[in-house]
């Protein structure tokens, strides 16, 4: 079992562990680092729901090696909202749009869209749609999400 | 009204209003609380071994080198925690009609059944002296279909063949005769597969046991007022005070009514260990050992007259049951709503459960649907046959 010192940011904070090898970056940053937003669906790089932000590009947080992350930027559902807690649109249009009933799957979702939301002038709501087939939503039929998605992209219109 | 409405009071202020969910904001900034986010001081962790096999005889088992891992605290195979006795209610707080251990006992009756149960300090170690414990099997020829079921060698021991439930009336002479008799009679089998309810979030519960006489369990369920009941009836301790706790949960669409073999296994462990103990379902063990839904067959035979008017009506339904069903069934509610939306003068049914070596069957919302499938699809192929409209043959009836 090799264990490796790693030093990332998370949602702005500096972390600093000491991780196996074989530690995955949702396994880390749930267990170790307190960040429970980061929910397990599948451990296989299916269902979505593990998705977060590696140096703003979204990930398989079940897919990816904590020791990968060494020296990255990450960010989960925990840290879209601004710090007075304003939320992120694609926050808000969720929930404005009703896109949401367990909330299991949706960290994974927020941080697909906010990915590519963030930085884009005018996100095209055709690719939004796309990034959903790497979702697996069980409550809602997706249709919430899709007028979410409507929502955001006619707002930055 | 509106005098209410505009003094912010009363149900009036929200008629005609978009109204955001109270639980959106902590569910988008991942601030729920699931089950596998409860973390108490000095939590250990499980995993289980399960069955390769989907039926055999356990020959031996080998947990030393298991417990000789770093790490691991206990290994517990069903002799281990004979002494805890728990017995399995069905999901109608029933007696469940077969012997259903938690921990394999002597045999196994599906591929995923739990046969050793490890606690260590995280999963990942868990995992590993899972790896390492040795079952030695002598496999038996499963039974896996409806089909098999009907003619296979019984899948549990104490019982001579494998019909899990049965209602109903095989061959009633009169409704033979009526049937036989009518202008235009309609067979249709209508086949359903088996269903995993696969909610996101997988089973799993948190318990500690405070004291001798409270056990704290937070579990992801569909209602903890059924779990605490569920438990208090099934650990048999009347001076246990049971709390239950959900918070959030990732979804169930059936599973999760009550505690099942593995959160037992995990509860009567918590009891022995005296330590809080945490077991998270993976979604391989989701996919292969949580109980299931459907895997059903309707063979529905409908009798006319000249004019499209049901005279007679005859089903047949079979639904397997898995090893261990929470509670054997039959499905008489396929029966009861089949016709009752339509004038049906004679009408039988026989419906029978199957036990199989799969795993058992779980409640799925709406297990009665089939019927409306089975029903309204042969009314099509009936009014097609006979010639009338398919409107019309629902107005006639």
């Amino acid at each position: 079992m090799s264990e490796h010192r790693i030093e990332l940011t998370i949602n702005d904070r500096r972390h600093r562990a000491t991780v196996e090898g074989r530690k995955t970056l949702c396994d880390y940053l749930r267990g170790d680092a307190g960040y429970t937003g980061v929910h397990v669906g599948c451990e296989h790089g299916v269902c979505g729901a593990c998705t977060v932000m590696v140096d703003g590009k979204a990930v398989r947080s079940c897919l990816m090696l904590a020791v990968q992350a060494d020296g990255c930027s990450v960010t989960t559902a925990e840290g879209l909202a601004d710090p007075d807690g304003t939320l992120h649109p694609v926050q808000a249009a969720m929930r404005d749009c009703h896109g949401l009933q367990c909330g299991f799957c949706t960290p994974g979702v927020v941080c697909t869209l906010a990915s590519l939301m963030d930085g884009h002038a005018a996100p095209d709501e055709g690719s939004l749609i796309a990034a959903m087939s790497g979702h697996v939503c069980r409550c809602t039929g997706y249709q919430g999400i899709r007028r979410a998605i409507r929502q955001l992209t006619e707002e930055s219109a | 009204m509106s005098d209410l409405a505009s003094a912010g009071v009363g149900a009036a202020r929200f008629i005609g209003k978009r109204v955001h969910r109270k639980e959106d904001p902590r569910l988008l900034t991942g601030k729920g609380t699931f089950v596998d986010d409860v973390v108490l001081p000095g939590m250990l962790h499980c995993a289980f071994v399960r069955s390769p096999i989907a039926r055999g005889r356990i020959t031996s088992i080998d947990t030393s080198v298991a417990r000789a891992q770093p790490g691991v605290h206990v290994v517990l195979t069903a002799a281990d925690i004979a002494h805890i006795p728990v017995t399995p209610m069905s999901f109608f707080l029933t007696p469940m009609e077969v012997p259903t251990p938690i921990l394999a006992v002597d045999r196994v009756a599906y591929v995923g059944d739990p046969v050793v149960l490890i606690v260590a300090d995280d999963r990942y170690l868990a995992e590993d002296a899972a790896s390492l414990v040795i079952v030695d099997y002598e496999e038996e020829e499963a039974v896996v279909t409806i089909a098999d079921a009907r003619t296979g060698a019984p899948v549990h021991p104490a019982k001579d063949d494998n019909i899990a439930a049965e209602m109903g009336i095989e061959e009633d002479e009169d409704l033979e005769a009526a049937l036989a008799g009518a202008p235009h009679l309609v067979t249709r089998t209508v086949v359903h597969q088996r269903i995993s309810q696969s909610p996101m979030e997988t089973r799993g519960v948190v318990v500690a046991k405070q004291g001798e006489e409270e056990l704290f369990v937070h579990i992801t369920c569909q209602s903890p007022h059924m779990v605490a009941r569920y438990l208090s009836l099934v650990l048999g301790q009347p001076r246990l005070s049971i709390r239950a706790v959900a918070k959030d949960v990732g979804g169930s669409f059936g599973l999760k009514n009550h505690p099942w073999r593995e959160e037992l296994s995990v509860i009567v462990a918590a009891i022995i260990l005296g330590r809080p103990l945490k077991w998270i379902e993976d979604r391989l063990e989701n996919l292969i050992s949580a109980n299931q839904a459907r895997e059903q067959e309707l063979t529905l035979r409908a009798g006319f007259d000249g004019e499209g008017r049901l005279v007679a009506s005859h089903a047949n339904y079979s639904v397997n049951n898995g090893a261990y069903p929470q509670g054997a069934d039959a499905n008489v509610a396929v029966a009861m709503f089949l016709w009752s939306a339509y004038k049906m003068p004679a009408f039988g049914f026989f419906n029978r459960g199957w036990y199989s070596n799969t795993v058992g069957l779980a409640a799925y919302r709406g297990p009665w649907a089939m019927e409306t499938l089975a029903r309204e699809a042969l009314l099509d192929i009936a009014a097609r046959e006979i010639g009338i409209d398919p409107v019309d043959i629902r107005k006639r009836n």
